[in-house]
């Protein structure tokens, strides 16, 4: 009334700024993603492991738009091929976190006592060691693969469900609803699944796709350190190690794309976290109409 | 007399957002030293009068016509100039005094802090003075000068909240519903406290209420509000016993009738509900051997007919709430009998226990807390049924509907997709009479369930009770501290105090002829309309 609050509307409006491109992003490499393998198939693109025919180290030209690498595979085609790999992993990773850490939460949260006590324990333990350490050592054990890559990151990512959700619970479970819904004779399941798990889940989101962020980039460490995926599958981290020899001579293409391409989708999954959560606390926090 | 305190002259607001105007040419002026009650039923705009005062509106509030606070018009003030008049020219007193404290500050803080911001030029020393002797003037005492806003009572936080009103004296002050959340028994002091010092340090009061009674009680004059205009304007007897608006006979009227008259005969059906000697302690410290214990509930016995309406009435902490939550099984039971229809609660497990509790269902107090704000309503009513597996989805959502038409929320399709909080109070309050009256009981425990919403809604919900307790034979718990709804309302009125009965009988005659002290403290704090 007095001052206007000029800066009030526009983070706001920036922040669905943010979330609009980081959709937009996402959803295009989930095309990219889906469309590489048809368009291989349909003989369009080359396959990502074939370069015995092309010259190796050849710049880009219009036969390899982003040119070939050290054994003469398509950098493009290897650059479309590994978001599709990125996404498979990152997304069962993810899930398979969710799948754990949430109904664990939501567990330990509402029973308490020595069950929540030796939950919290275990899942703290797990988070003080560093992701990418832990990820290394789970990768090695578990061997190579698309599900033992995403393993090895799932159990990274577990204990932020967990403790998210379990605080979330622990903190809905003395609301009055749920001493009505005890009082109207329900068991404990049905209070976890019917009156809990909505009001905890509103925070899960933003985790979400942050922690998808972040994930792209350890999934990318693994396969630096040749660790996680076999070699014949395309993956961004593997080839930015196979390009790491060729840079001091000039060989830049083989470094850039695949180095862009996760920059760029990490960029993208950051964008949709922060616009989500933006919208997530801008809807919590709004005043109830009087 | 000099110039008005408050000067309103057409005033129009409207909130950003909404289409209507929520003040919509008020007129109103207050002179010093005035006690004026602003009055009407919830969504009146009586709050929005105080926080245009204040100027604490929303962004892109519109706010038309004069204003005038003192002579200045708080709209045409920079900031600086705008917190110095609030609080030097008003003081507010809000409704919950929890939740306007800092809880990392003490009360002596909260005071000192205050006191700094508007004198800084005064010695610290001063101040240390000055809010020890605010805090004996409220009644707080000077040796909780270090005490924090959780260790005191509702009553306490309040006069806390008076103090820091008052702390610079200013010229008017306004109590926006100051003791809605308090006991009547506390109510009664509080005001006195406020009225009091207004008085003493001549400052004009706005009283906003919605308590017909409490407001003709503490302010000569009175103005009523209905959609954002005055509708009445005058001495507040006058007002009361001949309103001349067509809102203010309704009102008076809806309040007379929930001041009750006559209690209802008590009628000659089998006994549902028996209780015989329940004690509920709770062991708070000492050694395990000899532990000390809180008697919350002591010895507490009555029987319920079919039918029949048992009012519960004690002053905050009697145990009322506790006695409650023991019949369903939220808080555990230390001793005694309870006999629903025939089975004894206590000695039943597991299954057998659920399917007995199912004849014994809760009303709560807060009727949106009590929901679960993801649930539509619809979804919340045929829960029970799915919760007892006695039908399919879609019955128990039919079920629901039916449920929905009888508590008066129809037509259903018009209500069954909302969530609770796009539902007024007393219609939240429906949906969970509602989702109670699901599993058929035969006992309802209602508790405060009418004293969070305001008196016109309040006599349509207990109506609704009636008519529902007439049609299903239900027997009625109505906790409650307020003895003047539980004596029209209840049978039998029983009051309690530290966890023991003290007083039995029909509620009209406790109410005209109180015996156990605490009966007529009860009875002496509760404002009375004149009649």
């Amino acid at each position: 009334m007095h001052l206007p609050e000029a800066n009030l509307p526009v983070t706001r409006s920036l922040s669905t700024r943010m979330a609009r491109w980081g959709l937009v992003i996402v959803g295009i490499y989930l095309l990219v993603a889906l469309i590489t393998p048809l368009l291989v198939s349909a003989g369009i693109l080359s396959d990502a492991n074939a370069g015995l025919k092309n010259p190796i180290y050849s710049g880009p030209s219009w036969n390899h738009w982003c040119g070939t690498d050290r054994l003469g595979r398509d950098v493009c085609v290897r650059t479309m091929a590994g978001s599709g790999v990125a996404l498979q992993v990152v997304l069962l990773a993810v899930g398979l976190a969710l799948l754990v850490g949430v109904p664990l939460g939501m567990v330990s949260g509402y029973f308490g006592g020595a069950v929540d006590r030796l939950m919290v324990l275990l899942m703290d333990t797990l988070y003080t060691l560093p992701v990418l350490l832990l990820s290394v050592v789970l990768a090695f054990l578990l061997g190579k693969g698309i599900p033992n890559a995403a393993a090895a990151l799932c159990v990274v990512y577990v204990p932020q469900y967990f403790r998210v959700v379990r605080n979330q619970t622990a903190q809905v479970k003395s609301e009055l609803f749920v001493e009505a819904a005890q009082s109207l004779g329900a068991g404990p399941l049905w209070i976890l699944r019917r009156y809990l798990f909505r009001n905890v889940i509103t925070s899960v989101p933003v985790l979400l796709t942050l922690n998808a962020a972040d994930a792209v980039l350890v999934l990318g460490g693994l396969g630096f350190l040749g660790l996680g995926l076999p070699e014949t599958v395309p993956e961004w981290g593997g080839d930015l190690n196979l390009a790491l020899a060729a840079v001091p001579t000039g060989v830049w293409w083989t470094a850039l794309f695949p180095g862009l391409a996760m920059f760029v989708l990490v960029l993208g999954l950051s964008f949709l976290g922060e616009g989500i959560e933006a919208w997530v606390s801008g809807t919590e926090t709004r005043p109830a109409s009087d | 007399m000099g110039r008005p305190v408050l000067e309103l002259e057409q005033l129009r607001l409207r909130y950003p957002g909404s289409e209507h105007w929520t003040l919509d040419g008020l007129n109103l002026s207050l002179e010093p030293g005035e006690t004026l009650a602003l009055v009407g039923s919830s969504g009146c705009g009586k709050s929005t009068v105080a926080r245009a005062v204040m100027q604490l509106l929303p962004q892109g509030t519109v706010c038309e016509g004069r204003l005038a606070l003192t002579g200045q018009d708080p709209r045409q003030l920079r900031r600086p100039q705008l917190r110095q008049l609030r609080g030097e020219a008003v003081g507010l007193v809000f409704q919950d005094p929890m939740t306007r404290m800092n809880p990392l500050m003490s009360v002596g803080g909260h005071l000192i802090d205050t006191l700094r911001g508007h004198r800084p030029h005064t010695s610290a020393a001063a101040h240390q003075e000055r809010a020890h002797e605010l805090l004996e003037r409220v009644g707080i005492g000077a040796n909780r000068f270090r005490a924090y806003p959780h260790e005191l009572s509702g009553g306490m936080r309040q006069r806390l909240a008076i103090a820091l009103a008052i702390a610079l004296e200013p010229p008017l002050l306004i109590a926006d519903e100051p003791t809605t959340s308090l006991d009547v028994a506390v109510a009664g002091q509080v005001m006195a406290e406020l009225s009091g010092l207004c008085q003493e340090i001549g400052s004009a009061l706005l009283l906003i209420s919605h308590d017909l009674a409490m407001a003709s009680r503490w302010c000569e004059r009175m103005a009523m509000l209905d959609s954002g205009r005055k509708v009445e304007d005058g001495p507040s007897h006058q007002l009361l016993t001949r309103p001349q608006s067509s809102v203010g006979q309704r009102l008076v009227a809806s309040a007379q009738a929930r001041e009750g008259g006559r209690s209802p005969a008590r009628p000659d059906n089998g006994s549902v509900l028996q209780v015989e000697e329940m004690r509920c302690w709770h062991a708070v410290g000492g050694a395990p051997w000899s532990p000390l214990w809180l008697k919350a509930v002591d010895g507490v016995s009555f029987e319920l007919r079919a039918g029949e309406s048992l009012g519960v009435v004690g002053a905050s902490g009697c145990g009322k709430s506790t006695l409650c939550r023991a019949l369903m099984g939220l808080n555990p039971i230390r001793g005694g009998r309870v006999d629903l229809l025939g089975q004894d609660l206590l000695s039943l497990r597991g299954e057998a226990l659920r399917t007995a509790r199912r004849a014994l269902q809760m009303v709560f107090q807060d009727p949106l807390a009590c929901l679960n704000p993801a649930l539509q309503v619809a979804d919340a009513i045929a829960d029970p049924f799915l919760i007892h597996s006695l039908c399919s989805k879609a019955a128990a959502r039919e079920e629901a509907r039916r449920l929905l038409e009888r508590v008066g929320l129809s037509p259903a399709e018009q209500f069954q997709d909302r969530l609770p909080k796009q539902l007024s109070g007393g219609q939240q309050q429906r949906v969970a009479i509602a989702r109670a009256l699901a599993l058929k009981p035969k006992v309802l425990i209602c508790d405060e369930s009418v004293s969070m919403l305001d008196a016109e809604v309040q006599a349509d919900v207990l109506a609704l009770l009636r008519e529902l307790q007439q049609e299903l034979g239900l027997a009625i718990v109505f906790i409650t501290h307020d003895l003047s709804v539980a004596s029209g309302f209840c049978h039998r009125v029983m009051v309690l105090d530290q966890g023991k009965v003290v007083e039995e009988g029909p509620g009209d005659r406790i109410f005209s002829a109180p015996q156990a002290p605490i009966s007529q403290t009860l009875v002496e704090a509760c404002p009375k309309l004149p009649r």
